[in-house]
């Protein structure tokens, strides 16, 4: 059955309510997007789906990067009543705390462009990528993965992989304080071991970039970014550790959604009342997760400062190599936002979207107050990435949401065929990208003609007030799975 | 062996269409996809044996949780899983259950050639209905 959408604004699109839906669905999209890709997808189906979630508050959202994803789609947002709500899985994904961070240097291109290689090559060895990469640091024993688990970023610092700093300009600093490692699976705790520090495979990258473009300079100048200068994007998640929290957990809410007599019309929306033992279980192991993520991010950002270090031969003081912020875009969490004429917490379900929090806003970091949070929006390997930041209006529209990527045009079948008799890597070389990887396959399937443009997505936030763009970077070195 | 399988396009994952005429092969053919996905093709001389031993509250469940598992066997282990070497898929009431003897050996880099890193054996589209002699599903793999 075709979905009907109706125009509300240019790039906002809304889906009455009917059936089973609880609220209407908003899609922010531009016509020329909807009618490219998205019309033919079960995606929209699904922010139909999502609406159908027992206590879900205003709209099911879809951000412009939407795509299908388990449950709900990819650039899903939700958010649900905490008495009369549920918390579901499948609004999180299976990469729970899946995320972005931005670091910058002091190092500009011409300092850089005659040593790409090198560091590429360095980066490569001190980061381990791909299929259950493992042992960026020395094994850790069960009670230190407890820690991680408890305590995200601050075991990381505590460790001597990162500055107070580092975790000042992480969202929610880093660690989820509810977090409870006697409901994470021994299995996901096994899953997870020795992988901190590590990248993994599938679209998960570090990216050495170049900022070329400034589009706000009050936002650029308050985050610490320049022209031509250097910096660093990390993509990554909670590895195999949040996996099987994701895998473990659906089962229970399985049969939670059974006993609660839940009607849903996808089983990957699985769910359970916020209020209920297996929803906080839920929640506390998902924090658990994040907290391993942020961690992961932060050691692979301590290991890529002493990868710069070494190529450069500088000083830590010489190079200050900054965390600009670090983004997480899988996660559900509790949120005071405006409904109606009352404020109040709600659980905010962001699956492949960005936590944008406007100037002015206490949960952002003192620096960025006057500005608002930096959105990290990362494009593919051949393009761009942006630099964004949240409004007001997002906190309006989409419970304090943006966009958190490209997504994928072509499928890796799809992709594998059009790099068929090509030279991916010499034809990145001329675009002037070093990369390295694993596999000549992940260079295919991973290359930049199997994404959208990222700058579709982005300029749709940034026309609809949502998110403004603040700056543009540049691959110039890439490392992957 | 009665099974028979094909992958389907899918834009981010991996997905087939699985058919078998019983429960038994359904999974053994579903385990062979799930292979054909993590590694490129092997042969051994040395296979060792492995136990499965599952139940569930639907057969959809067992299924997942079947694969989950040599997926679990795989990342955490370190053993990759070649042929099934028996099985039985029983149905009793409100529950299935099945014991499986598999073959495989620990991962070796310079042999097995690992594709990519199954996150998880999802739900979607997993739903096995009897038609045509046979019993038919969808897998979908999250990558």
């Amino acid at each position: 059955m075709e979905i009907q959408l109706n125009k509300i604004r240019e790039n906002v699109w809304e889906i009455r309510a009917h059936g089973g839906m609880r609220v209407p669905g908003r899609v922010y999209i531009s016509k020329e997007m909807l009618d490219r890709s998205i019309q033919n997808e079960d995606a929209l189906k699904q922010v139909v789906n999502v609406a159908h979630l027992p206590g879900i508050q205003k709209y099911s959202l879809a951000m412009p990067d939407i795509h299908w994803g388990y449950g709900f789609p990819i650039g899903g947002v939700a958010a649900t009543d905490l008495s009369e709500g549920v918390i579901s899985p499948g609004g999180v994904g299976y990469d729970i705390n899946c995320g972005v961070r931005l670091a910058t240097t002091s190092l500009e291109y011409d300092l850089v462009k005659n040593k790409i290689d090198w560091l590429i090559s360095n980066l490569f060895k001190n980061i381990p990528t791909g299929v259950g990469a493992k042992g960026a640091i020395k094994k850790l024993s069960h009670s230190e993965m407890r820690k991680i688990l408890s305590k995200g970023s601050v075991w990381a610092l505590e460790s001597g992989f990162g500055r107070p700093e580092d975790i000042e300009f992480t969202e929610e600093s880093g660690t989820l304080k509810n977090a409870d490692p006697d409901v994470v699976s021994e299995r996901a705790i096994e899953r997870g071991n020795d992988q901190a520090g590590t990248l993994g495979s599938g679209n998960h990258f570090l990216e050495v970039d170049i900022v070329e473009e400034i589009f706000h300079p009050k936002a650029a100048e308050t985050f610490g970014l320049f022209k031509n200068q250097i910096a660093v994007l990390i993509h990554t998640g909670s590895r195999g550790l949040g996996y099987q929290i994701c895998d473990d957990y659906l089962k229970v809410l399985l049969k939670a959604s059974d006993d609660y007599a839940i009607n849903l019309p996808d089983r990957q929306l699985a769910c359970a009342p916020l209020n209920s033992k297996e929803g906080k279980d839920y929640i506390a192991a998902m924090q658990a997760a994040a907290n391993f993520a942020w961690n992961n991010r932060q050691v692979i950002m301590h290991l890529a400062k002493k990868s710069f270090m070494s190529t450069f031969g500088m000083k830590e003081s010489e190079l200050e190599f900054n965390l600009v912020y670090d983004v997480c875009h899988n996660i559900a969490k509790i949120e005071e936002h405006k409904i109606g004429e009352e404020k109040k917490q709600v659980c905010v379900h962001r699956k492949g979207a960005t936590r944008a929090f406007p100037p002015g806003n206490e949960m952002i970091p003192k620096k960025y107050k006057e500005v608002g949070q930096p959105v990290l929006i990362p494009g593919d390997m051949g393009r761009y990435s942006y630099v964004a930041v949240g409004t007001e209006k997002a906190m309006e529209e989409t419970f304090g949401s943006s966009c958190h990527g490209a997504g994928r045009n072509l499928s890796r079948t799809k992709a594998m065929k059009e790099a068929k008799g090509r030279d991916l890597v010499q034809e990145l070389k001329d675009k002037g990208i070093v990369i390295q990887a694993k596999g000549y396959k992940t260079i295919a399937e991973e290359m930049s003609g199997a994404y959208k443009d990222v700058a579709d997505v982005v300029n749709v936030m940034h026309e609809e007030g949502i998110t403004k763009k603040v700056a543009k970077l540049r691959p110039i070195g890439v490392i992957k799975g | 062996m009665t099974g028979k399988y094909k992958f389907i396009d899918h834009t981010a994952d991996i997905a087939a269409e699985v058919s078998a005429e019983n429960y038994n092969d359904l999974f053994i053919v579903s385990a062979y996809v799930w292979k054909e996905s993590v590694v490129e093709d092997f042969s051994s001389d040395k296979l060792e044996e492995n136990k499965i031993e599952i139940s569930d509250r639907s057969l959809e469940e067992l299924l997942v949780h079947f694969l989950s598992e040599l997926n679990y066997l795989l990342l955490v282990k370190g053993w990759i899983f070649s042929e099934v070497k028996e099985i039985s898929v029983e149905e009793s009431e409100n529950q299935f259950a099945t014991k499986i003897k598999i073959l495989g050996e620990p991962v070796d880099e310079k042999k097995h050639e690992l594709k990519i890193e199954i996150k998880a054996v999802t739900f979607h589209q997993m739903n096995i209905k009897y038609s045509d002699g046979k019993y038919k599903t969808r897998i979908v793999f999250d990558i």
